[in-house]
């Protein structure tokens, strides 16, 4: 069966070069599933009397030449630990033969379960996968475990953010042009068309782009390079949606020079433990490809993802418990006894793309893309105006608002804390969303206007792409890549009335402004030409734009080149990039409170409720009027990078290399205005982001053991953060800019697959071990959606990298202290229960470091495979995560939060403070006492976890023609539903009863799934 | 074999198939249908006989229980109704202009008292509409007096329904939770609207003048005051006409929000008090919103006013200014107007919240000459009586409302 397989891959295979030298033979091994270069082949070269007459393994990049061969039949035998090996018939006849790629099948493919193929079970939105990592690479144990083993809860691979691994299709950096996100939802439920692909991880350099330091992954997507035939497949699963039906056609190349490719899917249904959370998404590609000669190809792509899909919420541990449920989604409630979730994600994002590849001369290819993609992309949320907060989980239907054991709170309502516990526990509506209310309320209110309404807003992206490569293996030492990048995006930022949820209409007024600005109509538009224009706010229908409207438009170009060195068994490379980065915003709407000047460069003057002349365009603090409409100032940013690499291969498959990158990028769209909903104001002090990585790397891969151990450190400056949240206390959007954020990463990975001794048993392990920490104590700005005042003005956030921890006295001096019962009690403890040095210092115990969040900083991976000739495949494995920590908000690691209502201190103690975390009583007669600081400033750390999974796949063969099999995956054997993935702090503070202390409001966690399975069922022909 | 497994891939595809057929997640939702076509709106038969009282006698009865617990000190006292009680009411109040905040009033018939209801939800007049009847469990409720005074300037305060407040801050608190309210409130007929006009009253009708006049007692030292048990006009929906601009404000002012507004170094009274030259403060407007406190304390409107309690004095608004202006926040403002032939005051008290907060009283319709005709709902306040506009035709704020 095997032996087909490989006939079939060798008809595949023959491609002739015209160039003749001295016979020969040269190709480079690839994967045949992406076609990832597979390191160190065994290539085995035997003349037709059975001599072997060369016996030697291909290089690091997979590309071997051998020369000096006389003319004749030889057969060529290609063979990697983790393939079948592949036979190929070769004839020499006085030149060296290119026979291109030769494409080993993995092992795996065989039953057509790879690692890769569990990701296509994605998991956009289910709380904890929100950044896919894909870093597929087959003959590295550890990529191959680390991009779906570890899918558990979210993994950032090295601790870095998503944004910064370099996602490419066709060539096109995909990567969002206002985020930086990877953009995998744009085809997800595409496995099959988009499935061919290249990876490099860390600093490494990449044949299509220059990279960063996160890796770059090319997904082909051209339909040459589409597994040709028919399959078809149903999965389902009980974690994200119930059933997924896909089908793919690829034609491989015909005779006449085309190939075709298609690919459609459709994934549906909710699951069994986030109940809300559902897709009704479907996917399609289609693809055609001309190759017009040897020199000319040309590709022509277009595929989307449209569809829904429900969105889970966090909540807080207090309504975990409420529900007795830790997997609770708060999005949704019953509307005529059905489920509706009010997060739904609508998209249809098209991306089309043209692509053309020439190879002018046999040592030189270049490829050239254009890609544009435009559409749609919604979000869905309640929208309300004067009315009560719908959501069941608001702080102020939960027990904990009522009542807290610590006077102090303010909260001693045990009756109503109770009476809220028991509607928690026995009332639906209560505990969900409740519509037909909702409804009722637009029903029976004056004049149709209603109250609420379902609000979607958009993120509507036409990005045009220019992308240009080429490849030029000028002699056998020196390589030469290189390639230049354009991108325009223009980015519509804006909202619509989705469902008036019963109502007439809702007018398009700004609720948040009403409250601080009643004296006047004009202020509260939302679109005040309009109102100008027609005298009243517009009466918003289905359907129609409302609230804020701009675009955020990014011009993007850069060139790079790559330079590529060989002598023996040393390789080396240097590279440099160089580009623009500019940016801007376009208001599309005049706001009432950001009015800006008119047409005649004048402040508006409206008449108040009394008639009165006032001006309603308000200035910031340097005299300029802060406008909502038309353009902004252009930033631009000058981006450069380098890059270097040197490598060493050692006899017997070890392999020694070292990337070392230097990257100045510059800021994104969404990191750069302190409130882009509202005005073109722009961060103070916005820079580039500079980031130097290094990795030292040693490989092993010989006899069926493949072992991988890497150490990187990492250093980032200079990063800017906004965040942006409602705050009812504002009664407004409120937002928090950082600038000045620097993180360290460094840690080590190692990967190893070993054979057990018996054939097809195999154990495999993978560990990420890092410290990711913030080194910086940046500034902060905050402002409010309906205010120009800037509330935090660049103040330094003194806890944001550290903080520290005060020593308590001993338990018998605690003993002494009058009340201690009752002070214990006290979630803030008073100063008289810290210990103090003899200087009089309160004595620190220990400095916390505070982490980048939301990934393991240990992340492990034990595993047994065995795999039978028969095709059965079996996986049994063990994942261990520590070392997660809360996203932290900027606003507990301020002065302001720390020292409470009563904060006194001014710059030079806080300075004084910061050196050595200093804390005496002259602090504490400044309101900074060691049990606020040991409260408020700290970082949560999340329990380790231990997760279990298992596989098994098994596929026939029908007649030699058909192949059926199926893979079912069981995750979190051990059903424990107690692990914490992610989550973040809410960013609001009460004042305590005594005005000397601020509490937080809880966290919100997201938790992984309990047992959950996914089962695929695939046919194909 | 061949067939066999056939068989399980169709019969796999079927079975998942079907999970997909669960009736949620088709993206359709048909509206769902009114309450008032759904619902079996409360049936007042239900109530036992004689366990509906009225406002006045639910007033009575808590002064009877206050007696029988022997209570002197009303402040922060409740009676916490363990009784199946009713009372019934029509709503008279709506926060949509925002001068009512979580609680409403109802009145029991056109021509009694009211009495406050503090649900403690916004946005109340969505879902109680004025002339809506509600009927009110009472048992586990309670019944206090909000700013009953002891001591020298002892004074009856307004007697008000909600839940215990264990904190002993007020006597009574607000109910909140949707399943609280739920438990005690319930809507009658929405079909069935009964808008009650406010009534005039006289001079000769309202209590701390009747009082005053019985009694010939200081305003200050009432011996026996009323409540909604023996005045109607109290918590009732009235018309007060031809009322005079007294030119006089009460407002108070706290200067740190880190600081406990109990604290009189905390506090500013603009108020006729210690010597003002000008005891409108320029204040010449319902309310303080927030822009407009900005504005006054930028103007030096209010520079010369003094910190602190009566008797003490922590400095002027001027020293504390940048204060003042880091903590700025909308205040709610008394208005003082002479009753006809100035028999007396009443004070006019309005949110810096409501949307009607920076109208000027001049600009107002149907001012005349420092002269207006005015209704709202008439309360005690330590003896005192206080009026607050209820703004139910939107005379004030109509255009702000609607565009």
């Amino acid at each position: 069966m095997k032996n087909r397989f490989i006939l079939a891959l060798t008809a595949l295979l023959v491609s002739i070069s015209a160039f003749a030298q001295q016979g020969g033979v040269k190709a480079t091994v690839v994967n045949r599933n992406g076609r990832a270069p597979i390191s160190n082949a065994r290539v085995l070269i035997v003349d037709s009397d059975a001599n072997v007459v060369v016996d030697a393994n291909a290089n690091a990049d997979g590309t071997f030449l051998f020369e000096g061969l006389a003319d004749g039949d030889y057969r060529l035998t290609v063979s990697a630990n983790g393939f079948n090996q592949s036979i190929i018939n070769l004839k020499v006849e006085g030149y060296v033969k290119d026979l291109i790629f030769v494409s080993l099948i993995s092992e795996n493919s065989s039953t057509d379960i790879d690692d890769s193929a569990f990701a296509e079970f994605d998991m956009e939105d289910s709380g904890y996968t929100d950044t896919p990592t894909i870093l597929f690479n087959a003959n590295d144990p550890y990529n191959n475990i680390a991009g779906y083993g570890f899918s558990d809860v979210r993994f950032k691979n090295r601790g870095y953010n998503s944004e910064t691994q370099e996602v490419l299709l066709a060539g096109v950096k995909m990567n969002d042009a206002i985020t930086g996100y990877s953009p995998f939802s744009l085809w997800s439920g595409l496995n099959e068309a988009t499935r061919a692909k290249e990876n490099t991880i860390g600093v490494e350099a990449s044949d299509y782009a220059f990279g960063g330091y996160n890796g770059v992954t090319n997904i082909l997507a051209n339909p040459a390079s589409v597994r040709p035939g028919w399959r078809f497949s149903v999965l389902t699963n009980s974690a994200l949606y119930r059933l997924r039906l896909m089908a793919n056609y690829a034609s491989g190349e015909l005779d006449n020079g085309w190939s075709f490719a298609a690919n459609v899917s459709a994934r549906l249904g909710g699951n069994d433990w986030v109940k809300g959370v559902y897709y009704r998404s479907f996917a399609y590609y289609l693809g055609a490809e001309k190759k017009i000669n040897d020199q000319h190809r040309i590709a022509f792509m277009a595929m989307a993802s449209p569809g829904q899909r429900g969105a889970q919420n966090a909540s807080t541990q207090e309504v975990y418990d409420l529900m007795g449920d830790n997997m609770y989604n708060s999005n949704w409630g019953y509307q005529n006894g059905r489920v509706r979730n009010s997060r739904v994600r609508n998209t249809h994002e098209p991306i089309f793309v043209v692509k053309y590849t020439t190879n002018p001369l046999e040592n030189l290819e270049a490829n050239v893309a254009l890609l544009w993609r435009t559409g749609r992309n919604g979000y869905s949320a309640l929208d309300w105006y004067d009315a009560a907060d719908p959501r069941s989980d608001y702080y102020r239907n939960l027990p904990s608002y009522y009542y807290n054991e610590d006077d102090n709170w303010g909260r001693q309502n045990m009756d109503k804390a109770n009476l809220t516990a028991e509607a928690w526990a026995v009332d639906p509506l209560t505990q969900h969303l409740d519509w037909d209310r909702l409804y009722n309320v637009n029903y029976n209110a004056e004049g149709g206007r209603s109250r609420y309404i379902l609000e979607e807003r958009r993120t509507d992206q036409n990005d045009f792409n220019l992308a240009a490569n080429f490849k030029w293996d000028a002699n056998s030492w020196f390589t030469l890549n290189g390639g230049l990048n354009a991108k325009i995006n223009r980015t519509e930022y804006y909202k619509t009335v989705k469902d008036l949820l019963g109502g007439q209409y809702f007018l398009n007024t700004d609720n948040f402004s009403e409250r601080d600005f009643a004296f006047s109509k004009e202020m509260i538009q939302n679109d005040l030409d309009y109102y100008l224009a027609n005298g009243s706010a517009q009466q918003l229908k289905k359907g129609d734009k409302y609230g804020y409207d701009y675009y955020a438009q990014v011009r993007n170009a850069d060139v790079w080149a790559d330079a590529r060195f060989s002598l023996g068994n040393f390789k080396a490379n240097v590279g440099a990039k160089l580009g623009v980065s500019s940016f801007w915003r376009e208001g599309l709407l005049r706001k009432g409170i950001f009015a800006g000047l008119d047409d005649a460069g004048n402040p508006y003057v409206v008449k108040d409720l009394n008639g009165n002349d006032v001006v309603i365009s308000p200035v910031d603090e340097n005299g300029n009027y802060i406008t909502s409409k038309g353009k902004s100032a252009v930033s631009t940013f000058f981006t450069y990078a380098l890059k270097a690499h040197g490598e060493y291969v050692f006899t017997g498959g070890h392999r020694v290399y070292a990337n070392l990158g230097w990257f100045s990028d510059a800021p994104k769209f969404n990191q750069a205005f302190l409130s882009p909903r509202t005005r073109n104001s722009l961060v103070p002090d916005l820079k580039n982001v500079n980031t130097v990585s290094a990795d030292i790397n040693w490989q092993y891969s010989n006899n069926g053991y493949d072992v991988r151990v890497t150490g990187f450190l990492t250093q980032i400056m200079n990063q800017t953060d906004l965040m942006s949240f409602y705050d009812d206390s504002y009664n407004s959007f409120t937002n928090f800019a950082l600038s000045g954020i620097d993180e360290r990463h460094m840690g080590i990975e190692v990967g190893f697959k070993v054979p057990l001794g018996v054939k097809g048993l195999s154990l495999q392990g993978a560990l990420s071990w890092g410290q990711y920490i913030y080194t910086s104590a940046p500034k902060i700005y905050q402002t409010i959606d309906n205010s120009s005042e800037v509330v935090l003005n660049g103040e330094i956030v003194p806890y944001w990298a550290s903080s520290p921890v005060y020593k308590l006295k001993s338990e018998t001096e605690l003993l002494q202290i009058k009340d201690i019962d009752k002070i214990l009690k006290q979630t803030i403890l008073p100063e008289e229960c810290y210990a103090k040095d003899e200087m009089g210092n309160y004595i620190v115990e220990k400095v916390q470091k505070h982490h980048v969040p939301s990934t393991p900083q240990l992340a492990a991976n034990l595993a047994i495979n065995y795999r039978t000739n028969s095709y059965w495949f079996f996986t049994l494995g063990a994942n261990v995560y520590a070392f997660s920590y809360l996203d932290m908000n900027p606003l507990y690691r301020t002065m302001k939060a720390a020292a409470g209502p009563d904060n006194k201190m001014d710059y030079l103690y806080t300075s004084e403070h910061m050196n050595g975390w200093l804390l005496n009583s002259e602090f504490v007669d400044r309101g900074l006492t060691p049990g606020e600081i040991n409260y408020m400033t700290g970082q949560e750390m999340f329990e380790p976890a231990v997760v279990v999974n298992c596989s098994i796949g098994k596929s026939w063969y029908i007649r030699r023609t058909y192949n059926l099999g199926f893979s079912l995956e069981v995750k979190n054997l051990l059903n424990n539903r107690n692990v914490k993935t992610g989550g973040y702090e809410q960013t609001r503070l009460v004042d305590s009863a005594n005005y000397e202390n601020y509490y937080k409001f809880d966290s919100k966690y997201f938790y992984m799934q309990g047992v959950n399975y996914m089962l695929n069922l695939y046919f194909r022909f | 074999m061949n067939k066999r497994l056939k068989y399980i891939f169709a019969a796999a595809v079927i079975a998942v198939s079907c999970a997909e057929l669960e009736p949620v997640f088709t993206g359709k939702y048909p509206n769902p249908p009114a309450y008032s076509e759904t619902e079996n709106f409360f049936d007042p038969s239900v109530i036992p006989a004689g366990k509906l009282v009225t406002v006045a006698e639910l007033a009575a009865k808590f002064k009877e229980a206050a007696a029988a617990a022997n209570i002197n000190d009303y402040s922060t006292w409740g009676w916490v109704i363990s009784e199946d009680l009713w009372l019934k009411g029509r709503i008279t109040t709506s926060d949509r202009s925002g001068n009512f905040y979580k609680s409403l009033y109802i009145q029991d018939s056109p021509d009694g008292p009211g009495i406050e209801v503090k649900i403690g939800k916004n946005s109340l007049y969505n879902e109680y509409k004025l002339g809506q009847e509600i009927y009110i469990n009472l048992d586990g409720l309670c019944v206090g007096e909000y700013g009953w005074k002891s001591g020298d300037y002892y004074g009856e305060g307004m007697v008000q329904i909600g839940v215990a407040d264990e904190s002993n801050t007020y006597a009574t608190a607000y109910m909140e939770h949707q399943y609280i309210i739920d438990k005690h409130i319930f809507k009658g007929d929405p079909k069935d609207i009964q808008i009650i006009k406010p009534r005039v009253v006289t001079i000769d009708d309202l209590p701390a003048y009747k009082s005053y006049v019985s009694y010939g007692l200081t305003k200050w030292n009432l011996k026996n005051p009323e409540t909604q048990a023996d005045n109607p006009c109290i918590g009732a929906l009235v018309t007060l006409e031809n009322l005079e601009y007294a030119n006089e404000i009460f407002t108070l002012l706290y200067i740190r929000g880190s600081e406990s507004n109990k604290n009189s170094s905390n506090r500013v009274f603009l108020s006729n008090g210690k010597k003002v030259v000008d005891p409108t403060w320029k204040v010449d407007t319902w309310a303080i919103s927030k822009t407009s406190f900005i504005n006054h304390l930028k103007a030096g409107d209010w520079d010369s006013a003094t910190v602190g309690n009566s008797n003490d004095n922590y400095g002027t608004v001027a020293d504390v200014k940048d204060e003042l202006l880091a903590n700025a926040n909308a205040y709610s403002v008394s208005q003082y107007f002479n009753l006809p032939n100035k028999k007396g005051t009443v004070q006019v008290r309005s949110s810096g919240f409501s949307k009607f907060a920076d109208l000027q009283m001049a600009k107002s319709a149907g001012w005349n000459n420092g002269k207006i005709t005015l209704s709202g709902i008439l309360t005690i306040y330590q003896g005192t009586f206080q009026f607050i506009l209820t703004d139910n035709d939107n005379q004030f704020i109509q255009d702000v409302l609607n565009k």
